[in-house]
This record gives C-alpha cells, sequence and structure tokens, in this order.
C-alpha cells in the first residue's frame, strides 16, 4: 500500500515542480520518469529500448539511478546521500536514509554515538533540532583536528546551539553555552 | 574510556576550558592543569573547586557522577551512563 502523493493538497506545489523537473529531464527515459513521481513501469518499450522486464537484474539503466530507480551520487547507492542529492528530489519516497542499528538516528541519517545520544537527551537536542542546526548552519561549519588527528566538524546556530559530527556523520555531541550545556530555546 | 566518549568529552574540555588551563588526554583519563603559578596564589583552592563543580555540571551524565578530593589536593570527576561507559577528569594542583 502507498500513499497517494498528488491527492494531498498540502504538498501539491512541491509535486508540481517535482512533475515539471522530471517532465523536462531529457536523460530519463518514460520508467524512470514515472518512478521519479511515484508511478509503477508501464510494459511497453520506450525510447531507449530498455523496459524493466528487459533490463538485467541488478545492471543500472541509468548512470545516475541505482537498480531500484533511486538517484545516487555515489557508487554505493545505500551510503548516506549528501544534502544537496536529498534536495533535488524533495519528498521522493524512497530517498528517506534508513534508520541505522547502534543509538540511532536522526531523520535525516545522522547516527548517535553512545556519548552524543546521551547528551542529546539530558540536553533537549531532540533529532528534528540536530538535524536542523546541521543543516542550516552547512556554511559556517567549522573543522577541527584534534591530537590524534581525528577530525571534527562543529555545527554552530545563532543562539550558539552546537552540533558536533565525526568524519562518518556521527554525532559525537551537541551542547550550548547555557548552563549544563543545555538546548536554547528561540526567545 | 570509548573512543567515541573521549571525543566527545575533549571537545567539550575544550570548550569549557579558560585560557591557560591545559588539558591532556590519556588512554583511561583526562588531567586538566590549572595555568603555571596559579597555585601559589591564596584563593587558588576556591578558585580549582569552583571549576571542579562548573566543569562536573556541564559533561557529567545524570546517571552517576562523583567528584572526590585526593589527599594531594587535587580533585577526580567519575561519570558513567548507564551502559557502565564512562570516563575520568583529573584536576591537577599545578
Amino acid at each position: 500500500m502507498r500513499p497517494d502523493y498528488d491527492a494531498i493538497e498540502a504538498l501539491s506545489p512541491e509535486r508540481e515542480a517535482l512533475w515539471a523537473r522530471v517532465d523536462k529531464a531529457t536523460f530519463l527515459t518514460q520508467n524512470e520518469k514515472r518512478a521519479a513521481v511515484g508511478y509503477g513501469p508501464v510494459e511497453v518499450s520506450d525510447s531507449e529500448g530498455l523496459t524493466p522486464s528487459h533490463d538485467h537484474a541488478g545492471q543500472k539503466f541509468n548512470p545516475h539511478h541505482d537498480a531500484l530507480g533511486r538517484f545516487t551520487f555515489s557508487p554505493n547507492p545505500d551510503a548516506a546521500q549528501p544534502a544537496q542529492g536529498r534536495r533535488l528530489f524533495g519528498r521522493f519516497p524512497t530517498a528517506k536514509p534508513p534508520k541505522g542499528p547502534g543509538f540511532g538516528a536522526t531523520p535525516k541519517g545522522l547516527q548517535f554515538t553512545e556519548h552524543g545520544r546521551s547528551n542529546a537527551t539530558q540536553r533537549n537536542f531532540s533529532e528534528q533540532r540536530i538535524d536542523a542546526i546541521v543543516e542550516n548552519n552547512a556554511k559556517s561549519r567549522i573543522g577541527k583536528v584534534d591530537e590524534y588527528g581525528k577530525k571534527t566538524w562543529e555545527y554552530t546556530d545563532a543562539r550558539g546551539n552546537t552540533v558536533v559530527l565525526n568524519e562518518q556523520g556521527g554525532i559525537v555531541t551537541v551542547f550550548s553555552p547555557a548552563p549544563k550545556g543545555i538546548y536554547i530555546e528561540k526567545p | 574510556m570509548t573512543p567515541d566518549i573521549a571525543q566527545g568529552v575533549s571537545v567539550e574540555l575544550k570548550f569549557l576550558l579558560k585560557p591557560e588551563w591545559t588539558l591532556i588526554q590519556e588512554p583511561d583519563r583526562f588531567r586538566i592543569k590549572p595555568p603555571p603559578g596559579s597555585s601559589a596564589q591564596p584563593d587558588f583552592h576556591q578558585l580549582l573547586r569552583d571549576e571542579v563543580w562548573r566543569i562536573a555540571q556541564f559533561v557529567a551524565y545524570l546517571h552517576f557522577v562523583s567528584i572526590a578530593r585526593n589527599d594531594d589536593g587535587s580533585f577526580t570527576i567519575v561519570s558513567k551512563m548507564e551502559s557502565g561507559n564512562g570516563f575520568a577528569i583529573v584536576f591537577e594542583t599545578g
């Protein structure tokens, strides 16, 4: 069972924009365009002579898509997608990153370390707040290398709420300049 | 002290420490040293106590924390999560 995104009025501007973008994409086949807007394939040959029934299992039919028709920039389609790549298709259903094992992940796919999860909980940094801090402060992030050669990225919002990620995108810690490092709300 | 905890606590201590205080990371603990010569000041012990309290309040996990004053006047903070993983910080006197 799949939701009918076209029937949800709140999504209609985004769906229209998606339809327009997909329609203009000359590098996509008809079935790839149908997949991009959430429709199933049709069993007729398209202009490239490839249909899903003729497609060999596991073989890419477009260099920008994986075997499931998902848009990808990397050789590993299951790896975390860059933020720019996720924005391209907005609410594209299959673009949502999977929840990982261990100490959980944010909705955008940032994995928690044990320390990061503990501090996020006790300092009131929700998963949504962490995603927002990282996404809204990417341009001003600060890269640091410690004395052991480990690299971190620090994302800080205007109020001083900070999220520290490691090289793998894991959440090392979160804190603010407030007492006990608790998240500072908007005034 | 797991690598993730060591990295996380290290980042926070660097954020918290005042200028001229020194952070040293060892496999099983952190050591914090006050500025050179500061231990000769008459109010040094109160200053050190205040720093221990300020930093402990910030970095400690809710599950467990202890602050001990050692025989040589230094302080040790130990904090653990529910899993038993945690860290130790020793505040030296000079």
